[in-house]
Order: structure tokens, then C-alpha cells, then sequence
């Protein structure tokens, strides 16, 4: 009570201003443009695979079949010879390669048969015909806006913003044929709140959650920040609409700190980060910070962490040292912001304390139902700043802690540090106070690594 | 479990029967007492495991060569006991360990891992008669694999992973020979043959630690051996098999060739 009671004192002199000053909302384009050229978004395309992930499992190559390439000059009277000389049966032939699918007989393997085919002097190859699949890509109607998680180049939908070097992304597409994240998980946004009606996020609050700048149960977002920054954690993927989170398949706990200015009394955030870890938070987002120190700031973070809270923290978006709480270095993950050519943003906070990076500019989130004009926009914007960079992270922590629940909240900052990207290794090779140990990359976090001598 | 246990009662089985009596109608003279042979053994086998895992990207395998030195030694005629000292070569693919911090997968492209080969093998003659002959074989086989260590690439910091394979074989089965041939003795060994261990994998990235232990098991318990024993003179013997274990949707197979000379 007594630090609450200092902390009293000295608000007027710490109000935090979220980071949402810094970020720029822009509306991904008008409705009623999009309607004109294509009228049946969200209505007439179909579900991908039924509506289900498209998941990369199962065996890599086609049981009982093998694929031969024989010499262009081997006639096909002799290719059948030799075929049944085998005791294989031709399936299929691709004539410009002269390359035959057989089937192989129960009594071989299809290693075996490939080898004894690629023995004979008329073959110039045989191998097994191997399965290729679509990679994990979302059905969301507006994933191929999201260059954070899927950079292809594409043009980013921003009036004057151009297009970005591809694979300047977190790997998202390739971590999620790992891991989609589980129910089980949840990420407390400790921010303005959310929009519990919007199509991306209803489905995946864990409660009314709680609101510490109003006191009361309902944590109502009437700033816009916090539903931008849930859906960029974690919206509802693969349901035919919207944007894509990096936490698939895991729940949002909305704990409302800043009020509709977007300022937040640490005494609120303090609360909001102790009330996040006893109701089942595994993973903390703070897209906001301020400028002081505070002890019981502090505190605060090491109870989160000490109950094995993943907290990822925005570095702020003032070209200065690391804001409050990301300088908490032991106890969260400070982060910084990148660009869709994988480079620091100018006005990305910078110093010892940054841990990695990730996407910020003209990052698409979920906007607030109640404060777009549903009649010429899409409940969506394009947001800049760290504030959009930390829910990326968070994301990619909740997928993790779904994954190898048994790791500690320490064991899994290492794992995002350490499979980071160092994108800027032209200018500072190794860990820098820019972005740290780089830009995250989930294929590293989560995909087994292939070990070679 | 159940085949290890049934195998250790089959061994002992086998063992019990070899020091029983010789078999009357024994169809091998007597004329030798107990002699020494040694001789070099090589060994390549190539097993589908059974990691019990849903997830399975790749169907897991594992390959080695091997190479032993042999001392048998013959109590009597038809009854034999052989000691393996040798080098394991062992390769894997397709086993991904995902309860490390950082998950790692071994394949091929890891490269063999080194290990300690020992064995044994005792065999007793059963029925014999002009031209046909009953033995009965158990061999156990143990690869004791040195540690080996791989880089882990694509971190931001160096880390490593240090992995150790131990693995074991024991089969038992008959073995129907036919002597009718001068000098080479061809043999059928259908045998229950069975293949276990672990795969110890620890992974070091600067404070990030973990250690992985995965149970492998062959996915046959059964094979099928064809040889013959090759007699260039009364010192020299050479034993050659080809091994087939039928597995669901596919076959296994081993080889082994051994020869052995008269101390």
C-alpha cells in the first residue's frame, strides 16, 4: 500500500503515454473502393482445405512408388522390359524427361527399389516421389497485407509506403507448421483494452478481462491501441476473414490500464501486471512504457517473471534510451522495431537493455469495431511503432510456452533471443543496443534445426 | 517390453539347451576336442525405428556398420561360443528431439556416429542328420556410441549439441543347414530378432541447457536369414548373410560376412 501511496505522489509525473502517439494509424484502404474492385471479399471465397490448417504432416514421399528417369536415347519397349524386369508397374510417364512414377512391389522398400534402380546403366536417376505441400498460410482474407509475418515484397497498402525485401519477416508461415499455439496459453494485453465485438478478437478473449483505469470488470478498449495491439498478437486465425495473429490458436486476457487518451498511471500498470500473472496470463504484452524508473514498476515485472510470465516490452519509439518497464532488462524482453527491409526504424529506442527486434512500420492490426465508419472501412489499420513490434514477440513467446510448456520463463527469452536474426550485421555484428540480438524469426524458435557434421 | 522378455527367456533357453548333452543322432564325428578360433566380422544393418511419436515428419531409420574381431570358442563339436570385440558406425535419420529448448532433428546429413561394439553369439547343434541339420543360434549385439558433437547452426550465439546412441540386438532362432555340399553349407535362420536403445542428445547455448533421451526400438521383431558357411580348409571358415526383417509396408535387411581360422 505504501508504494501505491508514493506511487500516488509522483503520477502526475509518470503518466505514460502510450506508444500510440507514436504510431500512425492509417486505414488499410476504403471499403467501398475494395467492394468496387473486389465485391466478394468476405462473402463468395471459399474456405482453403475446409476451412482447416493446411498442416505439412505425414510421410515425405509416396508409399510404394518410385520415380526413374531413364536415358533419353532407352526406348519405351525397353523401359517396359526393364520396368518388369523389376517388378514394377508403370503408373505414369512424363515424356519430355522421360521419367516414369512405378509402383514398386510389396516385397521392396522404396529405398531399396530406388537404389537397385539407379543401378542399372539405363537409368540416370531413381528416387522416391516425394510429397510437396502448400505451405501453412492462413485463409484470412487480409494475410497477404501482412509483410511482418510473410514479407513476398508485396506493396504495402499505405499511400506512399513501398514495397518490401522479401523474407524481411519473422518466419511465421514456417514456425506455425510447428506449432500454432494451444487455448491453454494466454497473453494478457495490459494495455487500453479491446473490442470484444470485433470479428478477430470475440472469439478469443479468455473474460470481460479487468479494467484498472476505470476500476471495474470490463475492459472495454475507448482508445484503439489495445485492440490493434491483441490482433497483432494473437486475432483469430484462419477464419476466412481479417488479419492473421502470430498466436494462432491462443486466447487474449485484456487487462485495461490506459484510459481513452491512451495515458496510463503506472499505479494501474502495476496492477495490471500483478492481477495478468494470478489470472492465468502465461505471456505479457506491454506495447507502452514511460520514461522514469520506478522500483515498484520493477517489482512488479520480477513478480510477473518470477511466477514464469513470459513479459515482452516496447522499447519506445523516441530515437532515446529504452522507456519503463522494457529497461527492466532481467525481467522482460525490451523490443525493438524494424522495417520491412529488415532495418532499424529511426525513431526505434535504442540501449543495453534491447533484447531483439521485430516488424514496426506499417504493421496491419484489428481496429476498433465502434470507432471505424463500417460503411467505408475495413475494422482494420496499419500501425507503426514498438507498440507493434512487441506483440509479435509476445505472440512467438505464446507458441513457444504452448509448445514446451515445461520451460521457464527465462529459457524461453533465451530461445527468442538466440534464434533472432542479426539483420544488421553489416553495421553491428553480434548483440548491438539497436535491435539487440535481431530480428525475431520463428522457423529458428520453434522448427526442429537440422544438425550436420 | 513384452519381446525383451520374451527374448531373455529364449536366450537363456538357448544357453540351457547348449549345455545339455549332445543330441543323439548327431550327425557331426566327434573327433576334435574344444579349439579356438578367431577371425574378423563385418556387418551392416539397416532398421526402420519406432520412436512411438505422433508427429513423424520422417519415417526414423537407423543404419550401421560394424567390424569385430572374433574368438570363438568350441567346447565340442556343433557347440560353440563366439565373443565380439569391435567399431560400431551408426547414422540415423529422422529423429527429432523436441523437448530441448531449442528442438534439433538428427538425419543423415548429421553424419555417423561412432561406438564400442561388443557381443556374443552361442550356437548348438540340435538334430543332424546326412543332409540336413537343426542348430539353434542367439547372438547380442551392444553398440555402446561415443559422444559426438555438432555445432547448432543459424543461432545468434554459438551453441552447441553433443549426442550419444546406445543401442542393442538379440536374436534367437533356429538354423536349418544343408550338408549335403562339400565345402559349403548353405543355412536358413529365421529368427525373433530384436532392436533397442536410446538416443541421449544435450544441447549447450550459452546459459540455455537441455537433455534429451529418446527410446528407439526396430519396428520388426522378426527376420529372416540366409547364408552359408563357406569351408576353404579344416582352419578356415567363411560365413556370409543376407538378413530380411519385414516390417508393416516395407522390408529391412542386414548383412554379415565372418571369417574365422583355426588357432
Amino acid at each position: 500500500m505504501t508504494i501505491l501511496k508514493r506511487k500516488s505522489l509522483v503520477i502526475t509525473a509518470l503518466l505514460l503515454v502510450l506508444f500510440a502517439s507514436g504510431y500512425s494509424f492509417q486505414k488499410a484502404r476504403e471499403e467501398r473502393t475494395r467492394k468496387r474492385a473486389t465485391p466478394t471479399i468476405g462473402r463468395t471465397i471459399l474456405s482453403l482445405n475446409g476451412g482447416l490448417p493446411l498442416r505439412a504432416e505425414g510421410p515425405r514421399y509416396a508409399p510404394g512408388q518410385v520415380l526413374v528417369r531413364f536415358k533419353p536415347s532407352v526406348s519405351t519397349q525397353f523401359v517396359n522390359a526393364t520396368l518388369a524386369r523389376y517388378d514394377t508397374k508403370k503408373i505414369k510417364r512424363i515424356s519430355h524427361l522421360n521419367l516414369y512414377q512405378v509402383r514398386i512391389p510389396d516385397w521392396a522398400s522404396v529405398e531399396e527399389m530406388a537404389y537397385a534402380l539407379s543401378q542399372n546403366p539405363d537409368v540416370m536417376y531413381a528416387g522416391p516421389n516425394y510429397i510437396a505441400r502448400i505451405m501453412v498460410t492462413p485463409n484470412d482474407l487480409l494475410f497477404r497485407e501482412q509483410w511482418a509475418l510473410n514479407n513476398t515484397g508485396q506493396k504495402i497498402d499505405v499511400p506512399g509506403a513501398p514495397s518490401g525485401k522479401a523474407q524481411a519477416d519473422i518466419k511465421a508461415t514456417t514456425g506455425w507448421e510447428e506449432a500454432k499455439g494451444s487455448a491453454e496459453t494466454v497473453v494478457a494485453i495490459i494495455d487500453s483494452g479491446i473490442d470484444f465485438e470485433h470479428p478477430d478478437l470475440k472469439n478469443k478473449t479468455v473474460s470481460r478481462g479487468r479494467d484498472f483505469a476505470n476500476e471495474d470488470w470490463d475492459a472495454t478498449d475507448d482508445n484503439g491501441h489495445g485492440t490493434y495491439v491483441a490482433g497483432v498478437a494473437a486475432a483469430d486465425t484462419n477464419n476466412d476473414e481479417g488479419i492473421a495473429g502470430v498466436a494462432w490458436n491462443c486466447l487474449i486476457l485484456p487487462v485495461k490500464v490506459a484510459d481513452k487518451e491512451g495515458i496510463a498511471f503506472y499505479s494501474d500498470l502495476i496492477d495490471g501486471i500483478l492481477w495478468a500473472a494470478d489470472n492465468g496470463a502465461d505471456v505479457i504484452n506491454l506495447s507502452l512504457g514511460g520514461d522514469q524508473p520506478d522500483d515498484s514498476l520493477r517489482d512488479a515485472l520480477r513478480y510477473a517473471h518470477d511466477k514464469d510470465v513470459v513479459v515482452a516490452a516496447a522499447a519506445g519509439n523516441d530515437n532515446t534510451a529504452v522507456f519503463y518497464p522494457a529497461a527492466y532488462d532481467a525481467y522482460c524482453l525490451a523490443v525493438a522495431a524494424t522495417d520491412y527491409n529488415d532495418e532499424r526504424t529511426d525513431w526505434s529506442c535504442f540501449g543495453p537493455e534491447v533484447d531483439v527486434a521485430a516488424p514496426g512500420e506499417f504493421v496491419l492490426g484489428t481496429y476498433p469495431t465502434y470507432m471505424t465508419d463500417m460503411t467505408a472501412y475495413l475494422p482494420y489499420a496499419f500501425g507503426s511503432g514498438t507498440s507493434a513490434s512487441t506483440p509479435h514477440v509476445a505472440g512467438l513467446a505464446a507458441l513457444i510456452k504452448g509448445l514446451k510448456p515445461w520451460l521457464t520463463a527465462d529459457e524461453i527469452m533465451d530461445v527468442i533471443r538466440f534464434s533472432s536474426d542479426d539483420v544488421n550485421s553489416g553495421e553491428h555484428s553480434g548483440r548491438d543496443d539497436y535491435i539487440g540480438y535481431g530480428r525475431i524469426n520463428m522457423e529458428k524458435a520453434l522448427v526442429p534445426i537440422k544438425l550436420s557434421k | 517390453m513384452r519381446y525383451r522378455l520374451i527374448l531373455c527367456c529364449a536366450l537363456i533357453f538357448v544357453v540351457l539347451f547348449a549345455l545339455a548333452p549332445p543330441a543323439v543322432g548327431q550327425a557331426r564325428p566327434d573327433t576334435e576336442s574344444s579349439s579356438f578360433r578367431a577371425g574378423l566380422s563385418f556387418g551392416y544393418l539397416s532398421r526402420t525405428l519406432d520412436l512411438n511419436e505422433e508427429v513423424q515428419d520422417v519415417i526414423p531409420k537407423m543404419t550401421a556398420l560394424l567390424a569385430s574381431l572374433v574368438l570363438e570358442y568350441e567346447f565340442r563339436p556343433g557347440f560353440s561360443l563366439s565373443a565380439h570385440v569391435g567399431y560400431s558406425s551408426s547414422t540415423f535419420d529422422g529423429l527429432a528431439f523436441r523437448r530441448l529448448p531449442y528442438s534439433l532433428e538428427i538425419d543423415t546429413d548429421s553424419g555417423s556416429i561412432g561406438g564400442i561394439l561388443l557381443g556374443a553369439e552361442v550356437e548348438k547343434s540340435v538334430l543332424g542328420g546326412a543332409a540336413f541339420g537343426v542348430d539353434i543360434r542367439g547372438q547380442f549385439f551392444a553398440s555402446l556410441g561415443l559422444n559426438k558433437e555438432w555445432k547448432i547452426p543459424g543461432l545468434a550465439v554459438e551453441g552447441s549439441a553433443k549426442g550419444k546412441p546406445i543401442w542393442m540386438k538379440a536374436s534367437v532362432g533356429p538354423v536349418l543347414t544343408y550338408r549335403g555340399w562339400e565345402g559349403v553349407t548353405p543355412f536358413l535362420y529365421p529368427r525373433f530378432d530384436y532392436l533397442w536403445g536410446n538416443f541421449e542428445l544435450g544441447q549447450t547455448v550459452q546459459d540455455l541447457k537441455g537433455s534429451e533421451k529418446k527410446d528407439i526400438k526396430g519396428k520388426s521383431p522378426f527376420a529372416l536369414g540366409l547364408g552359408a558357411d563357406f569351408e576353404f580348409s579344416s582352419s578356415l571358415r567363411l560365413r556370409a548373410e543376407a538378413g530380411l526383417h519385414p516390417r508393416p509396408n516395407g522390408i529391412d535387411y542386414s548383412f554379415m560376412v565372418q571369417t574365422l581360422l583355426a588357432l
